[in-house]
C-alpha cells in the first residue's frame, strides 16, 4: 500500500516496528479514550528494554507525535486532560529485577515491574518498599513513582521521595540518564530523582528506580480508637505530643474499614501502628488504652496477622473508588475539616471514605462516582475549605467529566513564581512539549 | 575588587558596616572548610532581610558581578570558596528562629540559624532537629539546605532534604519564590527537592521550614573494640541485614582513636585494637534494652574483644565527642590532612577498606578512617605535610583514587560534603557526558548567566583545562 493511502496510526505503528519488533506495537482505540478523552486511536508500543524506550522517543521527537507513558494504566484518571496522544509506551515488559542486594537494602527493578510483584520478592528477604498506597494489584513501580501516592505507613516511613535514590530515564530527545546513585546517601550532582516523583510522566520515561528499603517489620499492632471526630482529634494531639512511634496515625470513618465495631456509637475511628517490636507495642497499646480512658474513646487491638488483614481490607474496599482527592493542611486542622468534608458529602448525598495520615497532614477523600455533577459541586465545597486554611486539594483520580471542570491540582501554595519555575523544568527536558502535554499542573 | 561605585551601592542597600571590601577584611573569606583551595572575594556583604538578598542579587546581574551565598563556612568541598573572585553573600546575620510549632511540628529559620541551637531551641517541649552534621554546633540550616548535609544519626532519621518541607528562595535572577509545602506532598514538579543539594548554584534560601521530632524516650549507646577491621564490618552488615534500623552506627579505625585520644575527649581506646565500633539504637523505653542486646550479640558474634553499653549520659556525651571532634583531632597528629567522603554499599566495607590501606602504602601518606559504618559513607583522613613540596599533591592525587574506587564498587563520590570543586572532576567519572547534561540543563533553568557559585556541582563542558589552570593559580592566594 502507498504511503498516503495510509491513516496516520498506521503509519506511526510501521516506524515504532523497527524500535520494538512487530509484536509489540498495536492501534489501541480504547486506551485512548482513557488517556485523554480523544476519538483518535494510539499506538501502544512495548519496548523490551530502555534502548528501545529511548529509541521510540527519538523517534516521536523527529515527527512530533505526543507519548504518554503507561505502566498498568490503572491511575489513568489523575491529571488534567492531556493534549491527544499519539504513542503510548507502555512498560509491561520492562519488569525485570536489574539489581538486588538485601545486605544492603537496596533494589533496582524496572519501572513496568509490578509493585506487588516486588514487595513478595523482598519479603522473601524480610524487606519491603516502606510504602501502602491504595492500589490495582497490577499497578506499576514506575506508575506509582510517577504518580507520587502514598498511604497511611507514611507517617513513619516517609514517602517515595525519601525512597527514590536512583532512576534511569528516557528524556523525550531520546537521551537515556542516570540520577542519583545506588547507595543510600548521595549528594554527587543534583538531586534529579526528585523530580520525577509524582511528575505523572510529563519530563521523561522512568525505565529503572533503585529504592531504599526497610526490614519487614517483626511484629506488628494495631489500635482502633473510636468515638467522635472531637474524641479523636483529642486522641490526636496527645499521641503527637507523646514519645509513642506510630507506624499509623490514620484518621478514619468506621463504615469504610469493614472493622465490626459497634457503628451506632462510634463515627470516627483513629487506627494507631506499632512495627517496633513486641515489648514497644505493648508499651504503646497501654499508652493508647490510657490515652482513651481520659477522653473516653473505645478501643480495639489487632495484632499481627489481623494487622495485614486489616489494612489489606482497606484498601480492597477504597481500590475501585471513581474519585479520589488528596488534601494537604496543618495537622491540627485535618479533624474538623474531616468534619466538614463528610458534612458537604451528606449534603450532595456522595458516599464518601475518609482517610487522612494525622500526623503527615495528609489525608484522602475516596467516594464512589454516581453524580457527576454532585461530585464537580463536592469538589467546589471542598476546594473553598480548603482555599481557608490555605491548604492543598488535588483530585488524584475523577472521571473525565469531572477533570474537565476542575483543574486536578489545587493549591494556595503554589504561585506563579513556582509554576513558572516548573514550566521551565518541563520546557528545559521536553521542549517540544511531547510528554503528556497539558495534564499537568499550571498548564505543563 | 569591585568598582566604589558597586561598593557604595551595596552599601545603600545593606548599609555601611554590613560590607567589607578591604583586602586584609575579606581574606576570612578565601576558602571554607576545605583548605586546600583559596581565592579572595571582591566583596563580603552581610545582608539582613530577604529583601536585601534579593536587592543584591539583582544589583549582582545587573553588573554581571559573580556571587555566592555562604553560611558559616564550615563546608568541607569548597562550594563556598569564591574561585571566580565572587562577591560572597554572607548569611550570617540572617539569624533568627522566626516561628515554631509545636503541635503541627515544623520550625521556621532564617539561613544563618545554627543547627544546634534549633536543637536547643526546641528542647524544653522534648522535640530536636534530627539531622546532625559533625560540625553541627556551628553550621547553618542554610548552609545544610544547600549541601543536603548528613550526620551520624541519618542512617534512621534521614538527610536535610528528608527534613526541609518548605523554603523561600531567592533565584540567581533575584526573583523571590516560595517553594514546598509545609505539610503533604509537592503540588507539580518537587522543586525544592532539588534545590535541596544544589550547594548554593540554584539561588538563596532565606527562609526554611523544617520538620521538628519528638526526642525519642530511650537511648542506648553501644561501644565495641575489634582487634581486626574485617570483624567490626562484618558487625555492621549483620546488625543491618537483622533487621534492626540503628540511628547511627560509627566506625573508628586505629590512627583516629590515637589522634581523639590525644584530644580533650579522652576515652582511653586500647591501642592494639584495629577498629572501635559507636552503635545506637532509640525508641521506646520497652524495646530499646532489647535492641541492645542484641547488637551485643552480634558483636560478640563477631570476635569482638571487648563490647559494653553506655553507664550514663556522661559517658554517652563523651563518646560522640570523640566521634565528632575525629576531623580536628587528626590535627594532633598531622599538620595538614584532606578528607574524602566517598560512599559505597555496606557490603563493600572490608573490600575496601583494605584497598586504602594499599593506597596509603603505595602514596606513603598515612590515611585515618572515621565513618558513617551504617549507611557506607567513608571519611578517609589523609595525612599530609604542606610543608613538604609535592605531598599535598600526593593527598589530593590519593583522595581522587578512593573516590573511583568508590565508584567502582558501585558508590558515590559523595554522601554529604557535597561536590563543590573539590570533587568536580570525579563527576564525570562517576556520571556520563549524557547524565551529566541533564544536570546542566537544570541549572540553567535557574542560573542561565552562570553568575551564582559557577564552576562547582558541575563541570561546565569544556571547561576541564581551565579549572586545571584555577588550581594551579590558586595558591597564588594561599596564606
Amino acid at each position: 500500500m502507498e504511503e498516503s493511502f495510509q491513516i496516520p496510526e498506521q503509519r506511526i505503528q510501521d516506524a515504532l516496528m523497527t524500535c520494538a519488533g512487530s509484536d509489540y506495537v498495536r492501534v489501541d482505540s480504547q486506551l485512548a479514550a482513557r488517556i485523554s478523552g480523544q476519538r483518535e486511536p494510539v499506538v501502544s508500543v512495548f519496548p523490551g528494554a530502555a534502548d528501545e524506550v529511548a529509541a521510540v522517543l527519538r523517534l516521536a521527537s523527529q515527527n512530533g507525535w505526543k507519548v504518554a507513558p503507561v505502566g498498568a494504566g490503572t491511575q489513568l484518571g489523575f491529571g488534567n486532560i492531556a493534549q491527544p496522544i499519539a504513542v503510548a509506551v507502555r512498560t509491561e515488559r520492562l519488569c525485570q529485577v536489574v539489581d538486588y542486594s538485601p545486605a544492603d537494602m537496596v533494589v533496582t527493578v524496572q519501572s513496568g515491574m509490578r509493585f506487588a510483584d516486588l514487595q513478595r520478592l523482598l519479603a522473601s528477604h524480610g524487606q519491603m518498599l516502606g510504602i501502602d498506597p491504595v492500589c490495582s494489584p497490577t499497578a506499576t513501580v514506575g506508575g506509582l513513582v510517577a504518580t507520587g501516592v502514598s498511604g497511611p505507613a507514611r507517617v513513619l516511613y516517609g514517602t517515595l521521595r525519601d525512597m527514590l535514590i536512583g532512576t534511569r530515564i528516557a528524556f523525550a530527545d531520546g537521551d537515556l540518564v542516570r540520577t542519583g546513585a545506588k547507595v543510600v546517601k548521595n549528594v554527587a550532582g543534583y538531586d534529579l530523582s526528585k523530580l520525577f516523583v509524582g511528575s505523572l510522566g510529563t519530563l521523561g520515561i522512568l525505565t529503572e528506580c533503585t529504592f531504599k528499603l526497610k526490614p519487614l517489620p517483626l511484629y506488628r499492632e494495631l489500635c482502633l480508637l473510636g468515638g467522635s471526630i472531637t474524641q479523636v482529634d483529642a486522641l490526636r494531639k496527645r499521641v503527637m505530643d507523646s514519645n509513642l512511634i506510630p507506624s499509623s496515625l490514620e484518621l478514619l470513618a468506621t463504615e469504610q474499614a469493614g472493622h465490626a465495631a459497634d457503628h451506632s456509637s462510634t463515627q470516627w475511628m483513629l487506627a494507631v501502628g506499632s512495627d517496633e517490636g513486641e515489648q514497644a507495642a505493648a508499651f504503646q497499646t497501654r499508652s493508647l488504652q490510657q490515652m482513651a480512658s481520659v477522653v473516653g474513646a473505645s478501643l480495639t487491638v489487632l495484632r499481627q496477622e489481623e494487622v495485614v488483614q486489616f489494612w489489606e481490607r482497606y484498601r480492597k474496599t477504597l481500590e475501585p473508588s471513581g474519585l479520589v482527592l488528596r488534601i494537604q493542611a496543618p495537622p491540627t486542622q485535618l479533624a474538623s475539616l474531616a468534619e466538614d468534608i463528610a458534612a458537604f458529602a451528606a449534603a450532595h448525598e456522595v458516599r464518601a471514605f475518609h482517610s487522612f495520615s494525622l500526623s503527615s497532614g495528609t489525608g484522602r477523600i475516596f467516594a464512589k462516582v454516581t453524580d457527576v455533577a454532585a461530585i464537580i459541586d463536592l469538589i467546589s465545597a471542598v476546594r473553598q475549605r480548603c482555599g481557608e486554611l490555605a491548604g492543598v486539594s488535588v483530585i488524584e483520580r475523577a472521571p473525565l467529566e469531572v477533570r474537565r471542570h476542575h483543574d486536578c491540582f489545587h493549591s494556595s501554595r503554589v504561585g506563579e513564581g513556582e509554576l513558572a519555575v516548573m514550566r521551565s523544568i518541563k520546557q528545559a527536558f521536553d521542549p517540544r512539549n511531547l510528554l503528556t502535554p497539558s495534564k499537568y499542573a499550571g498548564g505543563i | 575588587m569591585l568598582a566604589e561605585r558597586i561598593i557604595a551601592a551595596l552599601r545603600e542597600i545593606v548599609s555601611q558596616k554590613n560590607v567589607l571590601s578591604e583586602p586584609n577584611q575579606v581574606k576570612a573569606y578565601d576558602c571554607d572548610a576545605y583548605v586546600a583551595e583559596k581565592s579572595l572575594p571582591s566583596a563580603v556583604v552581610f545582608p539582613e532581610s530577604t529583601d536585601q538578598v534579593a536587592r543584591i542579587v539583582k544589583l549582582c546581574n545587573a553588573e554581571s558581578i559573580p556571587f555566592l551565598p555562604r553560611g558559616a563556612g564550615t563546608g568541607l568541598s569548597g562550594g563556598a570558596t569564591p574561585r571566580n573572585g565572587e562577591l560572597v553573600i554572607s548569611l550570617a546575620r540572617m539569624d533568627k528562629l522566626l516561628a515554631v510549632d509545636f503541635d503541627n511540628q515544623r520550625a521556621v529559620v532564617q539561613p544563618g540559624f545554627v543547627n544546634l541551637v534549633l536543637t536547643k531551641e526546641i528542647a524544653r517541649r522534648g522535640f530536636y532537629y534530627a539531622p546532625d552534621p559533625s560540625s553541627q554546633s556551628v553550621c547553618t540550616i542554610g548552609g545544610n539546605l544547600a549541601e543536603n548535609a548528613g550526620g551520624s544519626h541519618c542512617l534512621k532519621y534521614g538527610v536535610t532534604t528528608n527534613h526541609v518541607v518548605a523554603a523561600k528562595v531567592v533565584l540567581a535572577s533575584g526573583e523571590v519564590v516560595d517553594f514546598g509545602n509545609p505539610f503533604g506532598d509537592p503540588v507539580g514538579y518537587d522543586v525544592l527537592g532539588v534545590i535541596v543539594g544544589s550547594e548554593g548554584t540554584l539561588g538563596i534560601a532565606t527562609e526554611i521550614t523544617v520538620k521538628i521530632l519528638k526526642r525519642p524516650e530511650a537511648v542506648k549507646t553501644v561501644l565495641a573494640y575489634f582487634d581486626h577491621v574485617d570483624d567490626a564490618s562484618r558487625t555492621v552488615s549483620d546488625i543491618i541485614s537483622s533487621g534492626i534500623i540503628p540511628a547511627a552506627v560509627e566506625m573508628m579505625d586505629k590512627l583516629v582513636m590515637q589522634a581523639v585520644d590525644k584530644s580533650r575527649y579522652h576515652v582511653g581506646y586500647p591501642v592494639d585494637i584495629e577498629a572501635a565500633l559507636l552503635v545506637e539504637v532509640d525508641g521506646l523505653s520497652a524495646g530499646v534494652e532489647d535492641t541492645a542486646r542484641r547488637v551485643v550479640g552480634i558483636c560478640e558474634k563477631n570476635q569482638v574483644r571487648t563490647v559494653r553499653t553506655v553507664k550514663d549520659d556522661a559517658e554517652r556525651a563523651l563518646w560522640w565527642s570523640s566521634r565528632k571532634m575525629a576531623f580536628p583531632a587528626i590535627g594532633r597528629i598531622s599538620p595538614d590532612y584532606l578528607v574524602q567522603d566517598g560512599v559505597i554499599p555496606r557490603t563493600k566495607l572490608t573490600e575496601v577498606l583494605r584497598r586504602i590501606a594499599q593506597l596509603s602504602g603505595e602514596y606513603g601518606l598515612r590515611v585515618a578512617n572515621v565513618f558513617h559504618a551504617g549507611d557506607g559513607n567513608l571519611h578517609p583522613l589523609i595525612c599530609y605535610d604542606a610543608r613538604i613540596s609535592g605531598q599535598r599533591e600526593q593527598a589530593m592525587k590519593i583522595g581522587e583514587r578512593i573516590l573511583e574506587l568508590c565508584v567502582d564498587v558501585g558508590g558515590s563520590i559523595t554522601g554529604e560534603h557535597g561536590v563543590g570543586m573539590e570533587k568536580i572532576e570525579q563527576m564525570a567519572y562517576m556520571f556520563s557526558a549524557t547524565d551529566l547534561e541533564a544536570q546542566r540543563r537544570l541549572r540553567e533553568v535557574f542560573n542561565p548567566r552562570d553568575l551564582c557559585n559557577s564552576g562547582k556541582l558541575i563541570p561546565h563542558p569544556a571547561r576541564c583545562a581551565e579549572f586545571r589552570d584555577t588550581q594551579t593559580t590558586a595558591p597564588q592566594n594561599l596564606g
